[in-house]
């Protein structure tokens, strides 16, 4: 086997262009072979019978014979023989590592990485950037394979639930969609005033969340980009609003999801939030209430935390974050009164959406919380 | 039953018994957010032995909304 490419050790045969036993003149062409750029077809340095040593598909390393040529056919034979035992016993001896089909430059980064060329399940010859793309799996997947042997493990436990199920989704998102985020303050102060109200006039409860949701609905209904997923060159619009809300509750992470929010009063959505949450309290959630979400929103308004950036899930193009309500001292017309807001923020597949749509978003979000109070105060 | 009703609502949102009134609200305690509203649902069911529907857990906005629901399933 010559060598063809610089950095390959190896090539593969494809296949064979002349029988076993034919006779062969020095420059016929006798197999093609692959390397690591390029199919190419090898031509004879001798003329005589031929003897094939190596059979399609297999990889040959750089100078070993893959043919034997001569007069004498039965001797040739022979010689085959005596060369498939060597190799048998060679072959025996390698490490599965060594077997491996890769150009050096992906052996060498292998080897400085600590990478074991028999976990990249690649067909054909490995190449540099499947040892680097391998090496960015490898992270994301937990570092399953690179030991750190200076720190000592306590103990283990296993990830299971809706802790395994976010594992794979998070993992994925991270994977596929490249994510960016913006950010607005949003005044609460009319519609805390607005829910209080509302809920002292007609007895019932009626959330904050409840409200965000309905809000968030009308918003998407004008920004159905953001009610979407990109697959490959497509945007892919979801033809119902399905906000699903990420819920830890006892460290148990679910995600309730309000189906076709727009159709739906804050109050009704206080109670279908309120039935799906009792439902996993009880342990007996029904699976169609946690799963079909369009979209997401984050909340994490029961907590200290003042901000933070969520992940896009998998096949949505947005999730909202809703971070604990905080209170300032402002100066209104000579009066200092106490403020609320939040930090709302808004994490994007940036591979489809940009940060002037998602300015926009949180924008509209905005204006309709204010028209969303009008609504409940004409209500009252 | 008054002193049932506080003593789940202090340890549920955190504040001592004394501060619960009949006039405690969401309004006025701060910590009465969604998640501490379930985890007082379940609290007056285990304490009553009874079980609330959703749309009745949405009815409670106050201790006297509280006090009404619990005197009307329980008698």
């Amino acid at each position: 086997m010559p060598q063809l490419n610089a950095n390959d050790s190896v090539a593969t045969l494809v296949k064979w262009l002349v029988e076993e036993g034919a006779s062969v003149t020095k420059g016929d062409v006798i197999c093609s072979i692959e390397t690591s750029k390029a199919i190419v077809d090898l031509e004879s340095d001798f003329s005589g019978k031929i003897v094939q040593l190596a059979t399609p598909k297999e990889e040959i390393p750089v100078s070993k014979p893959i043919a034997l040529i001569g007069n004498n056919f039965e001797q040739l034979k022979k010689e085959k023989e005596k060369q498939v035992q060597l190799n048998h016993q060679d072959s025996d001896k390698k490490t599965v590592k060594e077997k491996f089909n890769a150009t050096k430059k992906a052996r060498n980064l292998a080897e400085k990485l600590g990478i074991d060329l028999s976990l990249l399940n690649i067909e054909g010859i490995i190449k540099e950037k499947d040892v680097l793309e391998f090496s960015g799996k490898e992270q994301l997947e937990g570092q399953d394979h690179i030991e750190n042997n200076d720190v000592e493990i306590e103990s283990y436990v296993d990830l299971t639930g809706g802790r395994k199920t976010g594992k794979v989704l998070m993992l994925e998102s991270i994977r596929t969609i490249p994510q960016s985020y913006v950010e607005r303050i949003v005044l609460l102060d009319e519609i805390v005033k607005t829910i209080t109200n509302y809920e002292a006039k007609k007895g019932k409860l009626i959330t904050f969340l409840s409200v965000v949701i309905s809000v968030l609905a009308k918003t998407l209904e004008q920004n159905k980009r953001f009610n979407a997923y990109r697959e490959n060159d497509q945007i892919l619009i979801y033809k119902n609003i399905n906000i699903g809300v990420v819920v830890n509750q006892d460290n148990y992470v679910s995600i309730p999801t309000i189906k076709n929010a727009c159709s739906l009063h804050p109050t009704e959505i206080t109670e279908e939030l309120m039935r799906i949450r009792m439902s996993i309290m009880r342990k007996n959630p029904i699976l169609e209430d946690l799963s079909g979400a369009s979209f997401m929103v984050s909340a994490m308004d029961h907590t200290e935390i003042t901000r933070f950036i969520p992940i896009v899930h998998p096949r949505q193009a947005a999730t909202l974050a809703i971070p604990k309500i905080q209170f300032k001292l402002e100066d209104r017309e000579g009066v200092l009164s106490k403020v609320s807001y939040l930090n709302l923020g808004l994490s994007f597949d940036h591979s489809f959406l940009d940060a002037i749509q998602a300015s926009k978003v949180l924008n509209d979000f905005a204006d309709n919380l204010n028209h969303q109070k009008d609504l409940l105060d004409s209500e009252e | 039953m008054d002193d049932k009703i506080k003593k789940i609502m202090s340890e549920v949102f955190s504040v001592s018994i004394e501060s619960i009134s009949e006039d405690s609200s969401r309004q006025n305690l701060e910590s009465w957010n969604s998640l501490n509203h379930l985890q007082m649902v379940f609290a007056l069911e285990d304490e009553f032995q009874i079980t609330l529907s959703p749309s009745e857990a949405t009815r409670i906005i106050d201790f006297q909304s509280v006090k009404e629901l619990l005197s009307n399933k329980i008698t």
